[in-house]
């Protein structure tokens, strides 16, 4: 026993030696030796609850490098995906990057969840390489002051501004009900709505928050009810949407209700049936909404014989407006692709136009409403560039 | 399932092939510089990994504590740290003693109130923790909510910054060695020697002397304390501590370490890291898709290959037997020889309306051997298990030494200087014959968690007197030979013996034998019956149930007959013989019957355990 804790005693002597010698080598792995295909990495869940969502947002890539290739883009090297699996994990993820940059990817899009998402960033960051999320909508992602993140789809806080402006604008709603879950996603949107509804010079009348999955939620809304509001945003979840969409009815709320993006799903409608015409949600716009989408959805479907899910169109500008970038930057370095990110000007994606700001967020994220017509969604309003409410679809 | 022998194992291998030892130490040292920045990553997972397997290891492999929610002490560390540093801007290193505190609170928590649950139903609530923590992490604001928590800063060390994939590696491989050091010493101590027991027989264990509530919450504190280690540093190298790193597949995967290793050794823990970690990373250049159905194959395969584990703790036990023997001398006691010692007024159980006992009265005198009988189910085990604190009588006095037991839980009782055998000789099967005797000694020893883990010289002078009077013990009862053999393997009569020498080793005032000859062939009742006249002879009192009335009538000075839970006589072995209640109550029955013997005669606390004397009378 002695021996051996001596022995060991050594052991972690040389260790702390070998920790001090080590310090400070943990340089960039990434980057392009200059022949050979521009790989472009593709983290998302491939394993797992979300697995589907994270075959649809490679299949996106994967069509959207098909065509990249077809054009050319830097002395006719060709582009290649290299997918990996984060499992929706932080663990999983930070694991699956460090794999993607000895592979030598010269930039990542893709992510799914923002819990994986945020570490991966971490990383890529550190080692210089562009990150395009395709789908994280976490405020956190681009608010750290990373220089090589950026998203092609909304953030949280950019919803709330979205909803404010259509209660407070578009509805000319002087008082509003804003009712939440006590969630985080859910309570985080209704906070930032109250206040934009605030600075917006109406008021807030009632804010108070539902038991998820409580049922009867009659003397709640009896309750909201009696403070007169003139629109209800309630940024719950669909599950509780539908029942409280058809005890509102029953209690005679005729004002506007409206609902925060996870409220997108049919499961409300079959919940309050006639309850439910009516009911707007403020959303990215759904693939079928818009016009510049249709050639990309057709595509998509003949490609693979089935529907695009809601992010593919942003994966897919995601790797379409990296192209353009690394064609712009006449390079296939990292560094310089994210210069030439940053200097992007009104590329034409098939969201719409993609500009990012100095954080990396776009700076018109596109929100529309949908509304319930006739047992389901159909486009509602959305802003258009100089401010005004005009059709979603389009 | 094998104890102590993980690090004794790796010793016993070095003696042999130090070479190979330092061929690990090397490739373990020198595995960043050969590796990319990916593998290194791996890596430094394997090491988490392995550190959380430790602390399982102590829970469920030591402990038998089956836990299925392990994770949430591995979640606990991690928010502990992120939530200081992150939203605080505590210093990251003073974080680190405050997330083990938190994660030792988390285990005491969850322990102490549900440990006297059973097995299988600690085991769900363990499962209901796991998730209770997840999910509040995911409900409540200062957790960030299913966001998490982001840490922002990284851990300086002589002005290096510690994040990076390199320097983390070295330093969660310091942790995974000091970890894997104090583990061994703490498993190697009266500590990991108490928590086999409770897992190879809890109600035994406490009998003997082993606080056995403590010990398993004790379990839960260490496990926890390391998995608050081990989530510190994953908050601080994955930079986000969020509720879907700590789900129940998690705590499934740390299980799987210990699993997939071996119970019960390093070696087999470092090995199951590297399967439960390494493999889907291996497993990635064969594609993502078929990533995680290959890895559940390959864990298939390893558990029909190596159902005990890859490197299970060896089959011989490390413990050794001391050179030399020590005896310890005769604890002190007020009371003069041939004085009352044990004294028993009024004694009554009832269990529901069953009346088991009923107003007993015994008083034995210091260095006596008396001798207890009486028909089947007449109440004599029940008699032992109300002096010794099994369980709590309805009524009536029992006083040792002048000190009154009642209340009592047996390991207290132990430690005031009454000790017992079981019948059928309840040992612990898959412990070492000397760490039996070891476990007997709990009592008598004072060493606690600390002085353990440090092994400082105190407890390292009290460990190795505890060696030698072990050694005197096994001396004593003939096992010497036998001393490093697991306890299943003995013959019957040596079973006895040992379960003889446990109880001894906690150095009693009053020895309560149950039915020590039962079973014995003539040959071997001579023998007990010479080895319990030493006994005698080392001033021991010594009380004892027995059938074979040759064996009471040679051995015992006195003996008291009990009937249908009720003192019928007393007296000298030749005036019990002559009473013709006796005769008529006892003597009568068919000696045939000695077999079928006692239903009433485990340790069992409640009335299923006990054969009401009415339905036995007559027999």
């Amino acid at each position: 026993m002695e021996n051996l804790t001596r022995r060991l005693g050594t052991g972690i002597a040389l260790t702390s030696v070998a920790l001090l010698s080590a310090c400070g080598g943990n340089g960039s792995s990434g980057g392009d030796d200059g022949s050979g295909p521009i790989r472009i990495g593709v983290s998302a869940p491939l394993s797992g609850d979300s697995a589907a969502a994270g075959t649809d947002i490679v299949n996106a890539a994967k069509l959207a490098v098909k065509k990249i290739n077809k054009e050319g883009l830097l002395d006719g090297r060709k582009v290649e995906i290299v997918q990996v699996d984060d499992a929706c994990d932080a663990q999983t993820g930070t694991a699956a990057m460090r794999k993607l940059l000895t592979q030598k990817v010269v930039a990542v899009a893709g992510g799914y969840c923002s819990g994986a998402v945020i570490p991966e960033t971490m990383i890529t960051d550190r080692a210089g390489v562009p990150f395009i999320a395709d789908a994280s909508t976490n405020v956190e992602i681009t608010e750290r002051g990373l220089k090589h993140v950026f998203r092609t789809i909304g953030r949280d806080d950019k919803q709330s501004e979205f909803a404010a402006r259509y209660m407070v604008e578009y509805l000319k709603a002087d008082s509003v009900a804003v009712i939440h879950d006590n969630t985080a996603y859910s309570k985080g949107l209704a906070e930032a709505t109250k206040d934009t509804v605030k600075k917006l010079g109406a008021k807030t009348v009632f804010y108070d928050a539902i038991t998820p999955g409580a049922k009867d939620f009659t003397s709640f809304l009896t309750k909201a009810k009696s403070t007169k509001p003139q629109a209800i945003y309630f940024t719950g979840y669909y599950a509780d949407a539908g029942l409280l969409l058809k005890q509102a009815h029953e209690l005679g709320i005729d004002v506007p209700i409206i609902g925060g993006d996870a409220n997108q799903d049919p499961t409300v409608i079959k919940t309050a049936g006639r309850a439910a015409e009516g009911f707007t949600t403020t959303t990215a716009p759904l693939p079928d909404f818009i016009k510049s989408t249709a050639d990309f959805v057709s595509a998509y479907e003949r490609e693979y014989g089935t529907e695009p899910g809601p992010y593919a169109p942003y994966e897919y500008d995601a790797v379409n407006v990296l192209a353009d970038a690394i064609a712009r930057a006449a390079s296939a370095d990292s560094e310089k692709i994210t210069e030439a990110l940053h200097a992007t000007k009104d590329y034409a994606g098939v969201t719409g136009p993609i500009n990012f700001d100095e954080k990396g967020d776009r700076v018109h994220p596109i929100y529309v409403t949908a509304v319930v017509e006739g047992g389901a969604f159909v486009p509602g309003k959305k802003l258009d560039e100089s401010g005004n409410w005009v059709d979603a679809k389009g | 399932m094998r104890g102590i022998s993980g690090l004794t194992g790796l010793l016993d291998s070095a003696r042999v092939k130090i070479p190979s030892l330092a061929v690990f130490a090397v490739v373990l040292l020198a595995f960043p510089s050969i590796a990319d920045e990916y593998w290194t990553d791996v890596g430094v997972k394997v090491l988490l990994y392995v550190v959380l397997g430790l602390g399982i290891n102590v829970v469920v492999g030591y402990a038998g504590l089956l836990d299925l929610g392990y994770s949430a002490f591995f979640a606990v560390g991690g928010y502990t740290t992120a939530i200081l540093v992150g939203n605080y801007g505590v210093n990251w290193w003073l974080t680190l003693p405050i997330a083990m505190l938190v994660a030792a609170i988390g285990g005491y928590l969850i322990g102490y109130p549900t440990l006297r649950l059973r097995s299988d139903y600690l085991a769900i609530v363990t499962l209901g923790f796991g998730e209770i923590v997840r999910v509040t992490a995911n409900n409540l604001e200062f957790t960030g909510g299913p966001d998490g928590v982001i840490l922002p800063f990284r851990p300086v060390l002589f002005g290096y910054e510690l994040a990076g994939t390199q320097s983390m590696y070295y330093l969660v491989l310091v942790i995974a060695l000091v970890v894997g050091l104090g583990a061994t010493s703490l498993t190697r101590s009266k500590i990991g020697r108490s928590w086999e027991s409770v897992r190879e027989d809890e109600r035994v264990a406490e009998a003997v002397g082993v606080p056995s509530i403590r010990v398993k919450a004790l379990a839960y504190v260490v496990g926890g304390v390391i998995a608050g280690v081990a989530g510190a540093f994953f908050a601080t190298y994955i930079g986000i501590v969020s509720p879907t790193s700590f789900t129940f597949l998690t705590s499934v995967l740390i299980l799987l370490v210990v699993l997939i290793g071996g119970r019960g050794s390093l070696v087999g823990v470092f090995l199951g890291a590297l399967v439960v970690q390494g493999t889907p990373e291996v497993l990635r250049s064969i594609g993502d898709e078929w990533r995680i159905f290959l890895f559940a194959v390959v864990l298939i395969v390893l558990m029909f290959v190596r159902p005990l584990g890859l490197w299970p703790a060896r089959t011989r036990r490390g413990a050794r037997l001391a050179q030399s023997a020590e005896e310890p001398p005769l604890p002190e006691v007020g009371v003069a020889p041939g004085e009352p010692l044990l004294e028993v007024r009024g004694l009554t159980m009832r269990f529901g309306g069953l009346l088991a006992l009923n107003d007993v009265d015994i008083t034995v005198g210091r260095g006596e051997v008396l001798g207890v009988i009486g028909p089947n189910g007449a109440g004599k085990t029940t008699v032992f298990n109300c002096v010794t604190g099994v369980v709590r009588p309805t009524a009536g006095k029992v006083v040792l030494g002048g000190e009154s037991l009642i209340g009592r839980h047996p390991h207290q009782v132990v430690q005031r200087g009454m000790a017992r055998t079981f019948q059928g000789a309840r040992l612990f099967s898959d412990m070492s014959v000397v760490e039996n005797v070891l476990v007997g000694m709990t009592a008598r020893m004072n060493s606690g968690v600390l002085t353990s883990l440090l092994r400082l010289p105190a407890q390292r002078r009290e460990e190795q007197r505890a060696g030698r009077q072990a050694r005197y013990w096994l001396d004593f009862v003939g096992l010497s030979d036998k001393a490093t053999r697991f306890a299943r393997e003995l013959s019957y009569g040596d079973q006895r013996r040992l379960d003889i020498a446990r109880a001894l080793a906690s150095n009693p005032l009053v020895l309560l034998l149950d039915e020590p000859a039962a079973g014995m062939n003539p040959s071997e009742k001579a023998d007990l019956m010479e080895l319990i006249g030493r006994i005698r002879d080392r001033g021991v009192t010594v009380v004892l149930i027995e059938h074979d009335m040759a064996f009471v009538m040679g051995l015992c000075e006195r003996v008291l007959v009990i009937e249908t839970g009720a003192k019928l006589t007393e007296g000298s072995p030749y005036e019990v013989q002559q009473d013709p209640r006796v005769i008529e109550a006892y003597l009568g029955v068919d000696e045939d019957d000695e077999g079928d013997e006692d239903a009433d005669g485990d340790l069992g606390a409640g009335p299923d355990d006990t054969t009401a004397p009415t339905l036995t009378k007559g027999q």
